[in-house]
């Protein structure tokens, strides 16, 4: 909805972000900002620490040292499962959809956070919980229809781990939509998908910074998706962020070119 | 459509509500006892097949929530204070274990556990002033409004409670709590990403377990009229585990199913006497072979593949339909 206003307001802002697992240093002072409304995509060879960066900012990794802005609250004095609800929800690599819980159990989990009823009244099965959980099921069902998974009977009812892998996907991000979630961050979001559902994903992505206002902080590797969708890119190469800019300007970067994208690119 | 789902379940509860006017004192016990020690496997469930956390000690929980009932009920306490009491106090144990089950898993959680039955034992052993030791403790029955002297009185309250702490265990899993314990049973870092609380909902799952514990051992205090260490063993715990495991776990009904089982098979068996014990391992090997699932989990594989079958007929049908 603000899409219009361009204000180079800072939304998440990563200061000198280092960490190391055992020897292994896997990011080492990363810093940049995000700006609201920006599609930003973080890119990088494999093992660059490009997944250790969105589990540092979503507090499932401990830092070693660096600060985390979230419209300036600082992210690292809280716990993982409070993030949410600061506004940043994210999908997993391995889309991570609960076995046992059908498509809109799935969804609807990532309201758990969100509601009025207290343990309880949800025992008891009181009206609040009650209305709790009509108003999750509702917005679940919305969900379904945003990431177009609506026009498929019983999908909503079949088990989530049962669904096609490009389903699962959408149903990741529809849980992680569901939250109304301020910054949206998504890990390797195309992965695993063929071409058609990447392109309707690059769609469905640019829709919902352009109708929602969501900014979107991504992971990928599928070089034309990210090029053709992103607003600023970052590259991390051994930890270390080599390099950042639009994507004209990090597609002419030869130190990029050198660790990431290879001499192809530029012939 | 609804009406046809909850017939079977009417006359289920029918056919309980006959039983005291059979008169049959044995038929009455045994069911009683059933429906008691559903109670603890429901709540087991809850913690085991929801949460995925292992607990060998139940019958402990159930040994604190029986001899806190009975003692404040001997103490002068009205019964029905005293059994909630009773619960709550099973749960502050619970809570005990389920704080250092945030940092083991899996077969260290199961030691921790059974541990903690070997100690409640020792304690209901040597704890004479309170306990009696092993000469054990004279259990009271309600006597408010009515004596429930009789077994065939006590049945009613006994049933009916074991139906409401049913009920409140359904609103809890299909509840979002109930979604963030399978949620963290199965990933527990997606989890926290969904704004769960982990430390939170583990905790609260050994609380409820527990707390169905505690109130399960003050009816069965009530309804055996006395309590000794022997009713309270490992052994009775891991009882408690094959119930929930029999019935199917992540089913809830089926903590139902196993407690029934393991309260009216051992009795059908009694006059194969010296084959008692045998006859009855065979018969769950058998059913871990044949429903490894548990019987609820073999029921709704039924039902899933009959609606299959229904719903292939019906493509077929159209199919031939289509010139």
């Amino acid at each position: 909805m603000n899409h219009e206003i361009t204000s180079t307001q800072k939304l998440l802002e990563i200061c000198d972000l280092s960490i190391s697992f055992g020897g292994l240093t896997a990011l080492t002072n990363v810093s940049s900002n995000l700006e609201e409304g920006q599609i930003f995509s973080l890119i990088g060879p494999n093992g660059a620490g490009k997944t250790t960066a969105l589990n540092v900012i979503t507090r499932l990794y401990e830092p070693d040292a660096g600060k985390v802005i979230f419209r300036g609250n600082n992210l690292l004095g809280i716990r993982a499962d409070q993030i949410i609800g600061t506004g940043i929800s994210r999908t997993f690599q391995n889309v991570g959809l609960f076995p046992g819980l059908t498509t809109l159990e799935n969804i609807m989990s990532g309201l758990h956070a969100f509601g009025k009823a207290g343990f309880f009244s949800c025992a008891l099965n009181l009206k609040r919980a009650k209305a709790d959980e009509a108003w999750r099921a509702a917005k679940a069902k919305g969900m379904l229809k945003l990431v177009n998974l609506d026009n498929q009977t019983g999908i909503g009812e079949a088990m989530a781990t049962d669904l096609p892998y490009g389903q699962q996907k959408l149903v990741g991000l529809a849980r992680a939509l569901i939250s109304d979630p301020v910054l949206l961050i998504l890990d390797e979001p195309a992965s695993g998908l063929s071409p058609i559902e990447v392109n309707r994903l690059a769609d469905l992505i640019r829709n919902l910074r352009d109708e929602r206002g969501i900014t979107i902080l991504l992971v990928e590797h599928d070089m034309n998706f990210v090029m053709g969708i992103s607003d600023h890119i970052a590259v991390l190469n051994f930890g270390q962020k080599i390099a950042e800019g639009t994507p004209e300007e990090i597609r002419k970067n030869p130190q990029v070119i050198d660790a990431y994208l290879g001499e192809e690119e530029v012939e | 459509m609804r009406l046809k789902k909850l017939l079977p379940l009417l006359f289920l509860l029918f056919l309980l509500l006959l039983i005291p006017f059979t008169g049959n004192r044995y038929l009455i016990y045994v069911i009683s006892l059933a429906a008691v020690l559903s109670i603890g496997a429901v709540g087991l469930d809850i913690l085991m097949g929801y949460a995925g956390q292992i607990c060998f000690g139940q019958a402990g929980f159930l040994a604190v929530g029986a001899y806190v009932t009975a003692y404040l009920v001997k103490q002068g306490l009205s019964f029905w204070l005293s059994l909630p009491l009773g619960g709550v106090c099973a749960a502050v144990a619970g809570l005990m274990i389920g704080l250092p089950a945030l940092r083991i898993r899996g077969h260290y959680l199961a030691l921790a556990t059974m541990s903690f039955a070997y100690i409640i034992h020792l304690v209901l052993v040597h704890w004479e002033s309170v306990t009696g030791g092993p000469r054990g403790l004279v259990a009271g029955r309600p006597t408010w409004p009515i004596s429930f002297a009789e077994d065939q009185y006590l049945y009613f309250p006994i049933i009916l409670i074991a139906i409401c702490m049913v009920l409140i265990a359904r609103n809890i899993v299909k509840s979002r709590y109930g979604r963030a314990f399978v949620a963290l049973q199965k990933d527990e870092i997606v989890s926290k990403a969904m704004g769960i609380n982990i430390t939170r909902c583990k905790t609260l799952a050994f609380l409820i377990s527990s707390f169905y514990a505690g109130i399960a051992g003050g009816l069965y205090g009530a309804l055996l009229g006395f309590l000794d260490p022997l009713s309270f063993t490992i052994m009775d715990s891991a009882n408690f585990v094959m119930m929930v495991i029999l019935g199917g776990r992540g089913t809830l009904y089926g903590g139902i199913i196993g407690a029934t089982f393991f309260t009216i098979l051992p009795e059908l068996l009694r006059d194969a006497q010296k084959w008692q014990e045998l006859s009855f391992g065979l018969i769950f090997i058998c059913f871990l072979i044949f429903m490894p699932n548990g019987v609820m989990g073999f029921v709704r594989k039924l039902q899933v593949s009959r609606r299959e079958n229904v719903s292939n007929e019906k493509e077929q049908d159209n199919g031939k339909r289509k010139p």
